[in-house]
């Protein structure tokens, strides 16, 4: 006799945009689970087509309101490499300065809205800010602190405009950087202090293995740019990116699902990737916590990407004072250049994970063609993959307890699913 | 954290259709005289958490569906009762699920201040991703920039 029961969720609550799971269940396996996303980047591709590469910064920066900073930074990196464009050392130190604005940002609005209410079985924001007033309110100062960077370099606080082919349209004075330097030094101590109580937080135990890719760098923890290395595979350069990655077509989502070519596996990309691979890398004061807070590598259970995320605050934080603190305005805020017909890609790290951008150019300068491949699809089959692992030991409990620990679960994969999806449902169906 | 005598104006939107409401009304804004009141954009209403206590007065615009049909858009004080509901019970969806009412509450549990919030909220029909605001959201955020200029102007010359 066959039993079908359904439970639904009306949102997967405090992720970013909306999507649907459906898991469907057979005495005590699981037989399927399926996370239901859909994808706007693909609509963007075809939106690039025609457009001047001078409109694509701005237009990348639209896919997603949350990591504006990710998509135009892949981009101008990709067209800056289709046309041999060479930055300025003092230009980009300024993109990594961008790029640590929207990591503190997007990681403290993860840490202490999204994820630390987990942990306290707390079922909003609301219900943490009034147990840790403190804390929460620390974390808002911090996402101002980042906003702050955001829009000093980027133009603008909400989708950055500063951002082109080259460098930017203005640089920053040493004195409007400076200025920065007070509440990002107090937002270091803090982050310090934040990371200590989130050590001390109880961690479920889910570590199953599983392959973690992250771009990797020679002398710096990986923003812009990097061999895309693995902790399963040797290292690639991003050039082959898609000669060892590809995306398959599913019956049940829009999105795509990106897997290793070899085996069509899944493979992990974030914060516990990056630190996996690039913890050498660190900042000092990170490193240090790195050493003191961060369980024993490698770094499998996935309810540790809170840590692994607020190390990363840190670094950010440690990294833009250094950057301010040496700073030197370059003598030209781009580099100038003439379009032709050509191909390029480049890949940097958006807070959730490695981001992937392809353009093919004409020599009129317009886009011909465009491949935009976000965190959150690549992360898809492994969310799927580790849903059916961690659901067994759910089974006994009632629907709304499965359905909100697979909410948790997900949550810390901080999916940006406005970037592939809208709005999640559970179909728990049982047999 | 010192508090300034001064108004501060925030539009809450994203890109999507009508959802660009909160943003065009402060675009609007910057073209009048809205006196000394500064205009800010932002996208995740948590940001205007660290915002009310900075300034005397907080005034939020954003996107609503569910409005009544003939009501382009509405002004509600935070703290008057009847406001208050209509507030706590309009449909607002928001990024990461922390909507305007949401993000209030959060800040009351923070020992903010909100009595000084006023919102404008606008009818919004369509939130399709990238889509153009439709033509009557568009009138309806000219309408309500003047609206708050105007009230803004009338009021210059009460001491905050």
């Amino acid at each position: 006799m066959t039993e079908a029961r359904k439970i639904t969720v009306n949102a997967l609550t405090r992720v970013e945009g909306e999507g649907a799971l459906h898991v469907r269940v057979s005495g005590d396996q699981v037989e399927s689970v399926r996370l239901s996303i859909y994808e706007p980047p693909r609509f963007f591709e075809a939106f690039l087509r025609g457009r001047a590469i001078e409109e694509v910064p701005d237009i990348t920066a639209r896919i997603c309101g949350i990591c504006p900073v990710a998509y135009q930074m892949t981009s101008v990196h990709a067209i800056e490499k289709a046309l041999d464009i060479s930055i300025s050392p003092g230009v980009r130190q300024l993109r990594r300065l961008l790029y640590c604005g929207e990591w503190i940002e997007s990681h403290v609005l993860h840490i202490f809205m999204l994820n630390a209410p987990d942990f306290f079985d707390c079922h909003s924001g609301i219900e943490l800010a009034e147990r840790f007033p403190d804390q929460v309110n620390t974390g808002l100062r911090m996402k101002k602190i980042g906003n702050g960077l955001l829009e000093l370099l980027g133009g603008r606080a909400i989708h950055p405009v500063n951002v082109r082919v080259g460098g930017f349209y203005r640089l920053p004075s040493s004195d409007e950087l400076a200025q920065q330097l007070p509440e990002l030094r107090w937002a270091l101590d803090a982050a310090i202090t934040s990371a200590n109580w989130i050590a001390g937080f109880d961690f479920p135990e889910f570590s199953i293995d599983c392959e973690l890719v992250a771009l990797q760098h020679s002398s710096e923890y990986p923003m812009n740019e990097g061999v895309i290395a693995s902790t399963r595979c040797p290292s690639i350069v991003v050039d082959d990116y898609e000669k060892h990655f590809g995306e398959l077509h599913v019956e049940h989502s829009t999105a795509l699902h990106s897997v290793r070519r070899d085996g069509d596996t899944p493979y992990f990309l974030g914060p516990l990737a990056r630190l996996q691979l690039n913890h050498h890398r660190l900042t000092p004061l990170a490193k240090q916590l790195f050493r003191e807070i961060c369980p024993p590598l490698p770094l499998r259970n996935r309810f540790h990407s809170i840590i692994a995320r607020i190390i990363e605050v840190v670094h950010a934080l440690e990294e833009a004072i250094a950057i301010i603190e040496a700073y030197l305005p370059p003598s030209e805020p781009f580099t100038a250049y003439q379009s032709k017909a050509s191909c390029g890609c480049a890949a940097t790290e958006a807070p959730r994970g490695l981001i992937y951008h392809h353009y093919e150019i004409d020599d009129e300068g317009l886009v011909v063609s465009s491949k935009i491949v976000p965190p959150t699809s690549q992360n898809q089959l492994q969310i799927e993959s580790d849903l059916r692992e961690y659901l067994p030991r759910l089974l006994k409990e009632s629907e709304d307890t499965i359905a909100a620990e697979c909410e948790k679960l997900i949550r810390n994969y901080d999916p940006c699913i406005s970037c592939s999806t809208h709005f999640l449902t559970l179909n728990l169906e049982r047999r | 954290m010192s508090m300034v005598c001064s108004t501060v104006i925030i539009g809450i939107g994203s890109p999507h259709g009508d959802d660009q409401f909160g943003w065009v009304v402060i675009d609007e804004l910057a073209t009048m005289d809205s006196g000394d009141a500064i205009l800010r954009k932002i996208n995740n209403p948590v940001d205007l958490i660290p915002e009310l206590e900075t300034y005397n007065r907080v005034i939020l615009v954003d996107a609503s569906i569910g409005l009544p049909r003939n009501e382009p858009f509405l002004k509600l004080m935070y703290m008057d009762a009847k406001d208050h509901k209509l507030i706590r019970e309009m449909p607002g969806r928001s990024t990461h699920d922390i909507g305007l009412y949401l993000t209030l509450r959060m800040a009351e549990s923070l020992g903010k201040r909100t009595d000084h919030v006023i919102l404008w909220i606008g009818h919004g029909v369509s939130f399709d991703k990238m889509s153009e605001m439709s033509e009557a959201t568009v009138i309806a955020a000219s309408d309500c920039a003047i609206a708050i200029a105007k009230e803004l102007c009338d009021a210059r010359n009460v001491a905050c």
